[in-house]
């Protein structure tokens, strides 16, 4: 186990240098001048010469990634080009939103999934059929309609919720809560029908299976033989499909926090393209690139524990 | 049992959470909390005074912090701010001194003194890369006493009072500790107005809160116990917002206005803005044809007014001619210049032939954020391309390719709403250092007009600023469309708001009171 951590931390460095890199001249052909959207267009030729020299725009883009990468391995992010904040405050400042909407999206998505997931495995083909079909209707249907329609129903008309805005677990709980409601159900949809699907197929297999007649003719209990045989035989596929709802949720923080103006990294990556600032830019990527490895070390890790082959490979 | 009893008990935490998060109202601020939350389509390009974007929502973020040295009172007239005492010297609209209140301090609790504002007014002037650096180029500022300020002028500037006001952003002195520290100045606030920006509660991009400035000189003129200002770009979200109480002010526009509808909220409106297409290249250096007035004068009577600003404002839209909305004697407005352009295909066409100039393409680029500006250009290029002249159209979402676009040199002209008196415009668009006469073309009567205009006063003013209109709208310098009006949609029951008379501009953040 040790050994798979150390080497999937030593295969996180390159890759974290390639995403640097693709990310870093990919925005190079962004068109436009960052001196000049800063400066507007009063600003003198000296003044926009001064900026360009002080942001390195004026150097050839090899020279550029190379002092952001001299930076990058102090563990300087930079700064800002329009507010002067350092890219790692801004990160952290919007980080916690991010994660409570990811984390919670992440843990609706298993408990939901898996009580629908259970009910269509042990209730007969209809109920079955009818879970298949909402499904495929939550995992169609784009996060951010979702959450325009919820904000719509229950914000605007029935004035249950609020339709936009965060509030910090430490500034209230109760608000901190509401506040992620509809952003939490909008972004669940598509991780609730992959976990039902993932779940049904399990369980449905699991009592078919010898051992769990078995266990029935023994005397163990219906609900004993779903819950604790049945849906151990579910853990590893349903491990797997975390660590992709998990990362879908991160990817999905781009227009959901957009449609509820989410003050977290989905919303700073959007400002910071069209802003064309690009140490934010940079920044985001990187930040993205770390939880994703972190997330699919987690699912390895995961593996090991519940599977004593893989521990012993 | 014990399993399922705990589920359920489990499940009814769960929902007496829910239920109890879930309020009537949506979780907005109560109308008494003393917290005013304004929507603002825009983060700030920067916070520093000297790079903001001017007009409404830019100068939002600065004047809850930065005072003016003067003010505008709600009709308009210039009023004591900062300073106590203030005016021209002698004639020509060349000297100017003002008086500051004594016992002044900056937020930081450093003293103001004639000293302070004269250094920041110099600093603003020599490195300010905003809209308004041209106004501030011919002047210089000078401390006579401790607290009297001697401003003079290189050239004849009857909007020194403006140039002193929060509003212009350069009228609000930055302390000492703002001027040394300019990568500061982009994400905290350095001013003597009434609030101070809490930087432990703001997000940049997403949340400004303003909290009281415990060294204001009156305040009791302080109204709020918080200002928030948060970024919401979408105008759907912003309605939704107020519906639900979360916002207290929003700006509205054409595709809103008049169907918001909730508990305590108004909606005022103004004429403010004129939408124009600025014919930059009026020296012919892209488009050898747009330096003869024929074609630029064929371009506005090719364009069916009213049917734009029926389809692009409804009723918040007026047809127009002119450069400058009908605000005051300033703004130089003449009714009979309406006549000069009436819509005449057949006319644009004659005089097209006459130039030589059929099937001319011109350059355009735009905004495209704004569905009514987009109407505008794509109604615009249909009606030319009648009269055998092709607009070109580039949109630009954001406002940092729109400006790329306008100093690359590679477009002949672009569709803009622009504000302010005769004065003002003139100096924005026309003059040989205007910021959008990207081209610096010269034209004489537009700079015999605009001296004429510098040096007026009294009742010689709107002669001057009508003869100065007159000479821009016949010599076709640009194609205005539409007057339109600024729209602000607001709760009454949390807040007051009111248009400095008929400017079209809104008062300032730290003027709104409470109703």
């Amino acid at each position: 186990m040790t050994t798979l951590i150390i080497r999937r931390l030593v295969l996180a460095i390159p890759l974290l240098l390639i995403v640097s890199f693709i990310t870093f001249f990919l925005q190079s052909f962004i068109p436009g001048d960052p001196a000049l959207s800063l400066l507007g267009p009063s600003a003198t030729p000296e003044q926009l010469a001064a900026l360009r020299a002080e942001l390195h725009l004026d150097q050839p883009i090899l020279v550029q990634y190379g002092i952001y990468l001299s930076g990058l391995l102090r563990g300087d992010l930079g700064q800002s080009i329009f507010t002067g904040q350092q890219v790692v405050v801004s990160i952290a400042e919007r980080l916690p939103v991010s994660l409570s909407l990811i984390i919670a999206t992440t843990l609706v998505s298993v408990v939901v999934g898996t009580l629908l997931g259970v009910i269509s495995a042990t209730r007969g083909p209809i109920v079955a059929r009818l879970t298949d079909i909402g499904s495929l209707v939550g995992a169609a249907l784009p996060n951010f309609w979702v959450g325009l329609v919820l904000v719509s129903v229950f914000a605007v008309s029935l004035l249950w919720l609020p339709a936009t805005g965060y509030v910090p677990f430490e500034v209230s709980p109760e608000l901190w809560f509401q506040s992620l409601i509809l952003p939490v159900i909008a972004l669940s949809l598509a991780g609730i029908a992959t976990v039902a699907k993932v779940i049904r197929d399990g369980v449905a297999n699991a009592l078919s299976m010898e051992y769990v007649r078995t266990l029935r003719a023994a005397g163990v209990a219906r609900r004993t033989l779903i819950w604790k045989h049945a849906l151990r035989s579910s853990a590893i596929a349903l491990v797997t499909v975390l660590g992709v709802i998990f990362v879908g949720a991160l990817s999905g923080t781009v227009l959901v926090e957009n449609v509820f103006v989410l003050p977290g990294l989905g919303s700073l990556a959007v400002s910071a393209t069209a802003r064309q600032d690009l140490p934010v830019i940079q920044g985001v990527a990187l930040t993205f690139t770390v939880i994703t490895i972190v997330v699919n070390l987690l699912v390895d890790i995961s593996y090991g524990l519940l599977n004593p082959k893989v521990r012993a490979s | 049992m014990r399993k399922t009893a705990f589920a359920v008990v489990a499940a009814g935490i769960v929902a007496a959470v829910t239920l109890a998060g879930c309020s009537g109202g949506g979780g907005g601020a109560a109308a008494d909390d003393g917290v005013l939350t304004i929507a603002v389509p825009t983060a700030p390009v920067s916070l520093d005074t000297l790079k903001a974007a001017g007009g409404a929502p830019g100068t939002w973020y600065e004047t809850p912090a930065y005072a003016g040295i003067l003010e505008r009172d709600d009709s308009g007239e210039y009023v004591a701010g900062l300073a106590e005492d203030f005016g021209y010297v002698g004639d020509g609209n060349t000297e100017f001194e003002f008086t500051l209140r004594s016992d002044l301090k900056f937020a930081d609790g450093t003293p103001l003194t004639a000293t302070e504002a004269a250094d920041s007014l110099t600093y603003f002037a020599e490195t300010t890369t905003g809209p308004n650096r041209a106004m501030y180029a011919p002047l210089s500022f000078e401390a006579v006493d401790d607290l009297t300020v001697r401003i003079s002028a290189t050239q004849p500037t009857p909007l020194i009072p403006w140039l002193l006001t929060a509003s212009s952003l350069g009228g609000a002195p930055i302390s000492p500790a703002g001027i040394a520290d300019e990568s500061a100045r982009a994400s905290n606030t350095y001013g003597a107005g009434q609030y101070v920006l809490d930087t432990d509660s703001t997000v940049n991009g997403d949340t400004y809160v303003y909290t009281p400035n415990e060294n204001y000189w009156d305040k009791d003129a302080v109204q709020w116990k918080k200002i928030e200002l948060k970024v919401i770009s979408n105008t759907t979200q912003q309605v939704q917002a107020l519906k639900t109480g979360q916002v207290d002010v929003i700006i509205g526009d054409a595709s809103i206005a008049g169907t918001v509808e909730g508990k305590g909220i108004t909606q005022i409106q103004s004429p403010a803005l004129v939408m124009n297409l600025f014919l930059m290249d009026r020296d012919g250096t892209l488009v050898p044809e747009l330096a003869d007035p024929r074609v630029r004068q064929a371009l506005n009577y090719a364009i069916d007014r009213e049917a734009i600003t029926t389809a692009a404002y409804g009723d918040y839209g007026t047809p127009t001619v002119q450069p400058v909305i009908d605000g005051g004697p300033e703004y130089g407005f003449d009714p009979s210049i309406e006549e000069i352009y009436p819509y005449d295909p057949a006319k644009a066409k004659q005089l097209l032939a006459e130039a030589g100039a059929e099937g001319v393409t011109i350059s355009a680029t735009y905004l495209s954020y704004s569905p009514a500006d987009t109407t505008v250009a794509q109604a615009m290029a249909s009606q030319l391309a009648e009269v055998g002249v092709t607009l070109d159209l580039k949109p630009e979402p954001d406002f940092g390719s729109w400006v790329n676009d306008l100093v690359s040199g590679q477009f002949a002209s672009t569709l803009l709403t622009s504000a302010g008196d005769m004065y003002t415009s003139t100096q924005f668009a026309w003059t040989p250092d205007a910021v959008m006469n990207t081209f610096k073309v010269s034209d004489t009567a537009v700079n015999e007009g605009f001296t004429a205009l510098a040096t007026a006063t009294g009742s010689d003013i709107e002669s001057a600023a009508q003869a100065l209109n007159r000479t821009i709208v016949e010599e076709a310098l640009d194609v205005p469309v539409s007057s339109l009006d600024a729209i602000y949609i607001y709760n009454a029951d949390v807040v007051d708001l009111g248009f400095i008379g008929t400017t079209g501009d809104l008062a300032p953040v730290s003027a709104w009171t409470k109703p």
